[in-house]
């Protein structure tokens, strides 16, 4: 069952579902229908992913929201979306918990609360029949239930005294994202929205490592480019990341594959 | 080329150093290069009009340098990485990022060697900073050649598969 309703933000329409397989699959099977901006909410997934097809798990209380859209950009800059959303997920949060710092983005853009994971964040480009960009942009918010069995912290906002209900959070991030896409503007903004990220990040001078298909890498996290791209600094030099899991401080990270 | 789809297997790792070998060569204008790695040798020569390779396969105590056992599908042969950039039917990446060819690390591959595939099908993925763009077939054909690993790093307009 689903309702399909206009936001309250001019230009985007909410689609309404108590259970979806993945609000990404259904956002991203509507923006190739040529439906653009166009919120896909469910009260569960029974199909949640997250990166690598890993699982998300999906139980009601949560938000679950991807945003469909049409031609957003060139290719070569969606990877960008991950970081508008970031930013405007991380002032959503903001708004809606009044967190302050305890509220912090890890790179690329998962939500961090008190140093522990807090939302996941899924950007999937496709092609429309007519060859256009399509992304669906899905984003997982522990509101009430985390994952137990994670190799590392995972937090809801409930289990950190910050209650807050994820139609609440969901009407902050539909503001919050509009705000930031348009100040994006295509890529042309980002300089000012990689501004934003950088003063809302987690662990920037800091011991990290990161996990990469070919291994781990260590070293301090410090900076990120002009494109987003992680640079890593180490005695052999900065190494550019543009994909990998990030480990805070020096121990050792979990040997397990992450989920989520 | 005559070496079996095992040795092409073993030496795909090597794509890359073919490649940059055939740009050497167009560049200094010489005629052959040849390059020894402990059993390995690759030598990369060009005629008039097109470039061969031959590869002098490794001993299988070098297996080492294979690729993980995920990839079921043999490499493309090097040739066909070679002269891969100018075919009309390249599909290069559309941005910096990793490529991948199947949707999670222990699914089965979007596509092998001789896939028949539609306009508009999925192909691989390429990974940056945890978006995931779809590669889809720009056309209707055959899968003739796939230029990267699981895994690999891609350039921005760098040659990821041909369909014919």
């Amino acid at each position: 069952m689903s309702v399909f309703v206009a936001s309250d933000v001019p230009g985007y329409a909410i689609e309404r579902h108590a259970a979806i397989g993945s609000t990404n699959d259904r956002a991203s099977d509507l923006a190739r229908s040529g439906l653009d901006k166009v919120w896909v909410v469910a009260d569960r997934q029974t199909g949640g992913r997250g990166r690598s097809g890993r699982a998300w798990s999906s139980p009601p209380g949560n938000l679950y929201a991807s945003l469909g859209l049409i031609d957003p950009c060139e290719s070569a800059v969606a990877p960008q979306l991950g970081f508008v959303t970031g930013v405007a997920l991380h002032a959503a949060a903001l708004d809606a918990t009044g967190a302050g710092a305890r509220l912090r983005l890890k790179w690329p853009n998962d939500l961090l609360l008190d140093g522990a994971k807090l939302s996941g964040l899924l950007v999937e480009g496709g092609r429309a029949p007519d060859g256009r960009l399509t992304t669906a942009i899905g984003i997982g918010v522990n509101c009430v239930e985390y994952p137990a069995d994670t190799p590392y912290p995972a937090i809801s906002l409930a289990a950190a005294g910050l209650p807050c209900d994820a139609a609440a959070l969901f009407t902050c991030l539909r503001r919050e994202f509009d705000r930031r896409l348009r100040i994006w503007d295509r890529g042309a903004g980002f300089a000012k929205i990689r501004a934003e990220w950088l003063e809302r990040a987690h662990g920037i001078g800091t011991p990290i490592r990161v996990r990469r298909p070919d291994g781990d890498r260590s070293g301090i996290f410090k900076d990120i480019d002009a494109e987003g791209r992680l640079l890593l600094a180490s005695e052999s030099g900065v190494l550019t990341v543009e994909a990998g899991d990030v480990f805070f401080g020096v121990q050792d990270p979990p040997r397990a594959e992450m989920k989520g | 080329m005559s070496h079996s789809s095992k040795d092409s297997q073993e030496v795909g790792i090597d794509a890359k150093l073919v490649r940059r070998l055939a740009q050497m060569l167009t560049e200094t204008d010489l005629s052959e290069i040849e390059v020894e790695k402990g059993d390995l040798r690759i030598r990369v020569a060009r005629t008039i009009t097109a470039a061969t390779v031959t590869v002098a396969a490794p001993a299988p105590a070098h297996a080492v340098m294979a690729p993980p056992p995920v990839a079921a599908a043999p490499a493309p042969a090097a040739a066909a990485v070679l002269d891969a950039g100018l075919h009309p039917g390249a599909v290069s990446s559309p941005m910096v990022g990793t490529a991948y060819r199947r949707p999670s690390p222990d699914a089965k591959a979007f596509v092998e060697i001789g896939s028949q595939v539609k306009a508009g099908e999925k192909v691989l993925l390429v990974e940056a900073m945890k978006t995931f763009n779809e590669i889809v077939a720009p056309r209707a054909g055959t899968v003739t050649a796939i230029l990267v690993e699981d895994g690999q790093p891609v350039e921005y307009g760098e040659p990821l598969l041909v369909i014919e």
